[in-house]
């Protein structure tokens, strides 16, 4: 059974594969907003002097280049699309005849086109980032490393599982796409895509460090750039691990519940 | 007769249903678009709790410039864009050979089928910042202004359209379309920055994207001549800039999409 995983992990990329030239131009026009980036931020600091609240000029860069990084390896582009057809269309049914578990299925399928996303990405990404080369300086001791590297899994799991627990809605609805967008439009403004979060005002911050968003984004790049350090860090790394594992529960739950639905259907 | 009444009512029954879903959709994309709005003048609020002015505009002024870029783009999807967002599909599934075979203006027929009423609705959200935005400014345009500032909307929608219909153009030769859609979003992402934003970048750059991609002009030219903001490019310069760029990218997507349907040879053969 163990065994099963690594043959689906191999369809994963080819999978992933079909489409590089879809996946080439989507990279291709993902440098034109860093490009608008850029320069958008360059003209706030003329106005607004060394520093935004803590961040300094090429501190804001960093967090921009990182969150590309991030967002190729860790976010979800096409499974909860993937997940949603399976259930409407029937192609469950057939999944459903065979010893593997759904979820884990789909997880590694996903980790599978991120891993292959990444590393077609990685080269020509690290080639654009080579104008601001002298704005990045990354930590030199291995904690804050270990940390990212622990924080970013944690961020792939949590995105992977709302994006799975979103398309098990379509056991109940027919169309999720309004519901993608709208969710996914909280969860681009708090997870840090506009703007470092720190930079709301402190109280909204507060409250939204206890929802899942910030751990999406905002919070590994933090811990990179040594902005969160020690309890703040370690109850930081608690709650994303929470986040974790009752988002794997509700995506388990709503699992359960959809397949008692598509039986009923389905006959 | 009992039995045709009962199948009349299950059909009402299911159209009504079906209506009441497509209502709630309705809804559920307005909500969305208007989401996205909310977030952008979020972003210009947080970040202007921080600094004063952008590229010399203050919040007002940007906030006037998101207000009219939104008018465009929902203007735009209103008429244009689920019809060719469908485009790929049609070329996919081969339906665009039905198409093909209408007496009519290909082009106009994959343009113009289905119209977006929500994004009228979105139009008049921005129409609502733009008002509210101008009353901060204290702005009292003239006639001319208004004209000028309507005529170049206009532009604008011109210059989506033909952004757009190059995009899924390509369509033709990747099936994937996916990823055109998403490029449409970003380049015109670049259409919310102040103009005076990209002095300092390359001019291969500016060029680019003013006159061959006229994103950065599309937005920008309406709010500057109603807003009367002198910083960046002299005004003179962009207004030509947007007029010319309008009329290239028309030009050049209607080409591009000539030569596309030429190459054409359908999904089966």
């Amino acid at each position: 059974m163990q065994g099963l995983y690594p043959p689906l992990f191999k369809i994963g990329i080819q999978n992933t594969l079909i489409y590089r030239w879809n996946f080439l131009i989507r990279l291709l026009f993902s440098l034109v907003p860093l490009f608008g980036l850029v320069y958008f931020w360059k003209a706030i600091y003329q106005s607004a002097g060394a520093q935004v609240q803590s961040y300094a000029y090429a501190h804001m860069i960093q967090y921009f280049l990182l969150c590309m990084l991030l967002d190729v390896l860790v976010t979800p582009t096409d499974d909860e699309w993937q997940i949603s057809a399976e259930i409407r269309d029937g192609q469950l049914n057939m999944l459903l005849l065979r010893p593997i578990n759904h979820l884990l299925y789909r997880l590694t399928l996903f980790a599978a086109s991120r891993i292959v996303n990444f590393s077609i990405i990685v080269i020509p990404l690290l080639i654009a980032f080579i104008p601001f080369h002298s704005l990045i300086s990354l930590p030199h001791n291995p904690q804050p490393w270990i940390c990212f590297a622990l924080s970013t899994l944690l961020s792939a799991l949590i995105q992977f599982l709302i994006a799975y627990s979103i398309a098990m809605l379509s056991f109940w609805i027919l169309e999720i796409s309004t519901i993608v967008f709208i969710f996914f439009s909280f969860e681009y403004f708090f997870a840090g895509h506009f703007f470092p979060l720190d930079l709301l005002p402190p109280a909204l911050f507060k409250i939204i460090l206890w929802t899942p968003f910030p751990y999406e984004l905002w919070f590994p790049i933090a811990v990179l750039q040594e902005r969160v350090t020690g309890p703040e860090l370690t109850q930081g790394l608690l709650i994303q691990f929470g986040w974790v594992i009752l988002l794997y529960l509700f995506a388990k739950f709503l699992w359960k519940k959809g397949l008692v639905k598509y039986g009923a259907v389905g006959g | 007769m009992k039995h045709h009444f009962q199948v009349f009512k299950l059909l009402f029954r299911n159209s009504l249903i079906r209506e009441m879903n497509f209502a709630a959709n309705f809804w559920l994309w307005l909500l969305t678009e208007f989401l996205w709005f909310i977030a952008q003048v979020g972003m210009i609020e947080v970040i202007f709790s921080h600094v004063n002015s952008v590229g010399d505009w203050n919040k007002w002024q940007v906030i006037l410039l998101m207000g009219t870029h939104q008018i465009t783009a929902q203007l735009f999807q209103a008429f244009f864009y689920i019809n060719l967002a469908n485009l790929p599909e049609l070329i996919r599934t081969g339906k665009l050979d039905f198409l093909l075979l209408q007496p009519v203006n290909a082009q106009f027929l994959v343009s113009t089928k289905q119209f977006g009423f929500d994004n009228l609705i979105n139009t008049a959200v921005g129409i609502g910042f733009v008002f509210f935005a101008s009353h901060q400014l204290q702005l009292h345009p003239t006639g001319m202004q208004i004209s000028l500032y309507l005529l170049t909307i206009l532009c604008g929608i011109g210059i989506h359209y033909s952004i757009f219909l190059t995009l899924v153009t390509l369509a033709f030769w990747i099936v994937k379309a996916q990823g055109m859609i998403f490029g449409y979003y970003n380049l015109m992402n670049l259409a919310r920055y102040p103009e005076s934003v990209f002095l300092q970048a390359p001019k291969v750059f500016r060029i680019l994207f003013s006159v061959f991609i006229p994103v950065m002009v599309v937005a920008n030219v309406p709010t500057r001549l109603l807003a009367e903001i002198t910083t960046g490019t002299p005004i003179v310069w962009l207004c030509g800039t947007l007029f010319l760029g309008t009329f290239l990218s028309l030009w050049g997507s209607h080409l591009f999409w000539k030569y596309a349907l030429k190459s054409y040879t359908s999904a089966s053969s």
